[in-house]
């Protein structure tokens, strides 16, 4: 038998063996991520955006890596992933973020951008079953950008609670009303920093049919940065004795109403919590003037003291 | 003595003989009398002050007054003195030799009858009384000439004294001589207004029923309602007045009122039925509680059969939750981690509150259940009530089902210590299945989604199995996408194929999952072939040892294998695709969203697989490759 018949012979009794794999399975992990898309239409030059996405696998029993790439041409020096191209996802761990940073350049163009971001699982160790072709998964992640050349101011309100707070109390003539402080998460949804407006506390009686007091809150409330999401308070007084009432809330956002609901405020004796409350900001208006008066006679008194005793040594030096 | 009987035939005879007799029988008795020196005694004073011969007797004067007497508690028409309480006068007599005196009242001005006493050693003991027709309202004891005087005397209803005229009463000082016992001539009436006669007697109010018109809810009204008069006409009508209190215990006559057990009082102006109102406590358990009803006119004068018992009820009133009290995963957005399965972990935190309390009278707990319904807006708690038959794990996750199947889990985080507490916190965790509707923007959520949210509805149940309406949160959360794949089997099989074939058709298969909540395409690339590929590892570029990617085929369909197609697509069928190592593809598989949480029923795509081996191949064995999948979120219209 020459050569050429020996391989016919051997390939024709092999080669049918080719793809007779041997490893495959019924089961296999599944692959997924949330949210599929990174997304923002208000972004304005110089502003940084950071979105967060899960890497969700099923079976966590082998180590892998995400890797990952960005198919976006026109914005790919924008986008990076802050854990890097390869992410690890360990023996045992089921979901890891990956955080997806978008820096818009100063000289970005006002319009929208589109690409991708693709993720694709691999094995930790680099090795696939043998004699197979074995299938990986991925996703892929839509981006959706905007830049835009004005200023979005907008919020939403994601939670809003009120605490169980100690009534008003009096300190010789002046009165200190109970301090309300009404929590609110604040998702800025806009490209500047912002904070509500005004809030504004209808407080009526337990069973929400008598109106007892209006009030709103006293200061400025703390400014959520742009795309952020933060836990601010709004410090709202009330003259009301310790009860059960239900508050009528409206958040404002300048003059547009961004929320506006019902819940229940418990007032307490005095004394029966350990918080602070109103100092001197929440006085009335005529308590206020009724501490300040004096001291500014006391002040004006001392110049003019200062002023006669200045003069008077300035005579006797003449 | 002689005279002429002509001139005087009807002359006595024994005409002047009495005068003489007379005269004769006082001489004898002066003589007498100076003699034996009678009265010597008796008129001591007044023969030390005089010396003179002759003999006068001074009679005992009268007390005078020297205070007027007055009411010492003026009674009047405005002032009447109630019935049951005394009336008491007082003034002050003098009398002129210091005899003590005696303040007698009486109803008219008849001359009274100044009594003497036995001697003079007893005076002040012979009280004077009213005249013949007069009442007589009172006397006061003996009182020292000069000092002050007090007579009272206790009213009634009826018999002498009248409640619709005024009483009238006439004033006297009068002593008890034992000679001569005199009053004043005159009587006085007071000078003082209204502590002047009159007096006026008050009558007591009629009381003749009590009741309410409960049950009424907490913080509501209750009206107290009474049959009930005053009888007096003088003065004009009486207001009357219902007090009502919470025992019979300690109502105050003096302040008409409950010193710790009060309830309510009448607050207007009645003349009859007098009624009062109350404004229940906000917080009150549904309850029976006693009142006693207490008449009482205007000028403090209770009724006789005060009190009369009529309980009032609270009525029951179902459980209440306010919108912004509902917090749905802590404000944050609801995100799905686990393919196929249900993500647990989500939570929920809500306040139910009873106006009731959340403590009953017998201190077991008022809120016993709560109903809750996550849901995607659009379907609304009229769609996702909280039943069993609501449920739906792509929109509706209602607690009336079994935890087997939807495992809410709540506990209080508050415990109920006091009937004065309303609320009761709860703080639970719940699991969402894979297929949960999305509602975020995302690009290729479908409209109808995206302008929903998820929202959660809740209301609570007390003891009396009475439920609250429901309310929604105030702050509803996106469900965020999940785009999910899975592969029924790990690998494709081509099965054995000799150099220089190809596979008949597009006969190997792979099997993509929707596990994800959203609708799916696939994105496929893939490497050439070879005994020794490994991740990062490639093929080398070898004719005889290496198949390249492009000479596998693929498709949604089992076409025959396109063997005239060249390498980059060259000649092959349009609905046939080329693997690529450097180009992913889009395979319109078209997964729709899943919506049955059974992997029976999970939504599945076909992905048909063809190769060719080159002839060139000499190497026989095992080749292996890898092939990537790669899960794209569908277009809208594909969910």
């Amino acid at each position: 038998m020459n050569l050429v018949v020996r391989n016919f012979v051997v390939l024709a009794f092999l080669i049918p063996l080719l793809f007779l794999s041997s490893g495959i399975s019924e089961v296999f992990a599944g692959f997924g991520i949330t949210p599929p898309y990174v997304r923002n239409t208000s972004l304005t030059r110089n502003s940084t955006y950071e979105q967060q996405i899960l890497l969700v696998r099923s079976d966590t029993d082998v180590a892998q890596k995400a890797e990952i790439t960005i198919d976006a041409p026109l914005i790919q020096d924008w986008i990076q992933i802050v854990e890097g191209g390869e992410i690890r996802m360990p023996v045992g761990v089921q979901k890891v973020p990956m955080t997806v940073r978008v820096t818009v350049p100063k000289d970005a163009e006002f319009k929208d951008y589109k690409g991708a971001i693709r993720i694709r699982t691999l094995p930790d160790d680099g090795q696939i079953s043998a004699g197979a072709v074995s299938i990986s998964l991925g996703a892929l992640v839509d981006i959706n950008l905007s830049v835009i050349d004005r200023q979005i101011r907008d919020f939403r309100v994601r939670k809003i609670s009120a605490a169980d707070l100690n009534e008003g109390n009096k300190l010789f003539w002046l009165y200190f009303p109970g301090k309300i402080n009404f929590d609110m998460l604040i998702e800025n949804t806009g490209n500047v920093a912002i904070a509500p407006s005004e809030v504004v506390f209808r407080i009526f009686d337990r069973a929400g049919k008598v109106l007892l007091e209006e009030t709103s809150n006293i200061g400025k409330i703390a400014k959520v940065p742009p795309y952020g999401t933060e836990l601010v308070s709004a410090k709202i007084p009330t003259h009301l004795p310790a009860n059960s009432y239900v508050a009528r809330y409206t958040i404002y956002n300048g003059e547009d109403i961004k929320q506006e609901g019902d819940i229940s405020l418990n007032i307490l004796p005095y004394g029966s919590l350990e918080t602070a409350g109103f100092g001197f900001i929440g006085l009335s208006l005529a308590h206020k003037v009724s501490i300040l008066l004096p001291l500014f006679a006391l002040m004006i008194a001392g110049l003019y003291w200062w002023k006669i005793r200045r003069e008077s040594k300035r005579y006797r030096r003449q | 003595m002689s005279y002429k009987k002509e001139e005087f035939p009807h002359y006595v005879k024994t005409a002047g003989k009495i005068s003489i007799i007379a005269a004769l029988t006082g001489l004898m008795v002066f003589v007498f009398t100076l003699m034996f020196d009678v009265g010597a005694k008796e008129f001591s004073k007044v023969s030390a002050a005089s010396t003179a011969t002759t003999t006068l007797t001074v009679l005992n004067t009268p007390p005078a007054f020297t205070l007027e007497p007055y009411e010492v508690i003026g009674s009047a028409t405005t002032t009447p003195t109630n019935s049951g309480d005394a009336v008491s006068w007082s003034a002050i007599g003098t009398d002129s030799n210091g005899a003590p005196y005696f303040l007698l009242v009486c109803s008219t001005n008849a001359v009274p009858t100044a009594h003497n006493a036995s001697g003079p050693g007893n005076l002040g003991s012979a009280p004077p009384e009213c005249g013949v027709g007069s009442v007589q309202w009172g006397v006061s004891a003996s009182t020292t000439s000069g000092t002050l005087a007090t007579v009272a005397t206790t009213t009634i209803e009826g018999g002498q004294f009248s409640t619709s005229t005024p009483n009238d009463w006439y004033a006297w000082v009068c002593d008890d001589d034992p000679s001569n016992p005199r009053c004043n001539s005159v009587p006085s009436q007071g000078l003082y207004a209204t502590s002047s006669s009159p007096f006026h007697v008050n009558s007591r109010p009629i009381f003749s029923a009590f009741g309410n018109n409960g049950p009424k809810e907490p913080g509501a009204d209750i009206t107290f309602q009474s049959t009930s008069s005053d009888p007096d006409l003088l003065g004009g009508d009486q207001n009357i007045y219902l007090v009502v209190c919470s025992t019979n215990t300690d109502y105050n006559p003096t302040t008409n009122t409950c010193a710790t057990n009060f309830i309510a009082s009448t607050s207007i102006s009645l003349t009859d039925d007098a009624s009062a109102t109350k404004t229940l406590d906000a917080i009150l358990r549904d309850d029976t509680y006693a009142a006693y009803g207490y008449i009482v006119d205007q000028y403090g004068h209770e009724a006789a059969t005060n009190p009369l018992n009529f309980d009032f009820d609270v009525s029951n009133v179902a459980p209440t939750v306010l919108g912004g009290d509902i917090t749905l995963n802590g404000g944050s957005a609801l995100s799905l981690a686990v393919m196929g399965g249900e993500t647990t972990g989500f939570t929920l935190d809500f306040i139910v509150r009873d106006a009731n309390s959340c403590l009953t009278a017998a201190s077991t707990t008022e809120i016993v259940d709560y109903n809750v319904a996550i849901f995607r807006s659009s379907y609304g708690t009229t769609t996702c009530d909280g039943s069993a038959g609501s449920y739906d794990p792509n929109y509706c996750y209602p607690n009336g089902v079994a935890t087997t199947t939807w495992n809410l889990s709540c506990a209080p985080t508050n415990t109920c210590a006091s009937p004065l507490q309303d609320n009761i916190n709860y703080s639970c965790t719940f699991p969402l299945w894979f297929v949960a509707d999305p509602t975020d923007p995302g690009p290729n959520t479908p409209t109808a989604y995206e302008v929903d949210n998820w929202s959660v509805g809740i209301s609570g149940t007390d003891d009396d199995t009475l439920t609250g309406p429901m309310a929604t949160t105030s702050n509803p959360q996106e469900l965020i996408s999940f785009s999910a794949i899975d592969i029924v089997s790990s690998a494709i099989v081509y099965g054995g194929i000799e150099p220089g074939f190809n596979s008949p058709t597009l006969s190997a298969t792979s099997t993509a999952l929707n596990v994800g909540n959203t609708g799916l395409d696939q994105e496929v690339r893939g490497e050439s072939m070879c005994g020794t590929f490994a991740v990062g590892n490639n093929c080398p570029t070898s004719p005889t040892s290496t198949i390249p990617e492009w000479r596998q085929q693929f498709s949604t369909t089992t076409y025959a294998y396109d063997a005239d197609a060249t390498e980059g697509g060259g000649l092959l069928d349009p609905w046939i695709l080329q693997l690529s190592s450097s180009t992913n593809q889009e395979v319109e598989i078209n997964i729709p969203k899943t919506v049955a949480t059974s992997s029976a029923f999970w939504q599945e795509g076909t992905t048909y697989w063809g190769i060719a081996v080159p002839v060139a191949i000499t190497l026989a064995g095992n080749y292996q490759g890898l092939n990537t999948y790669t899960a794209v979120t569908a277009e809208p219209g594909d969910w």
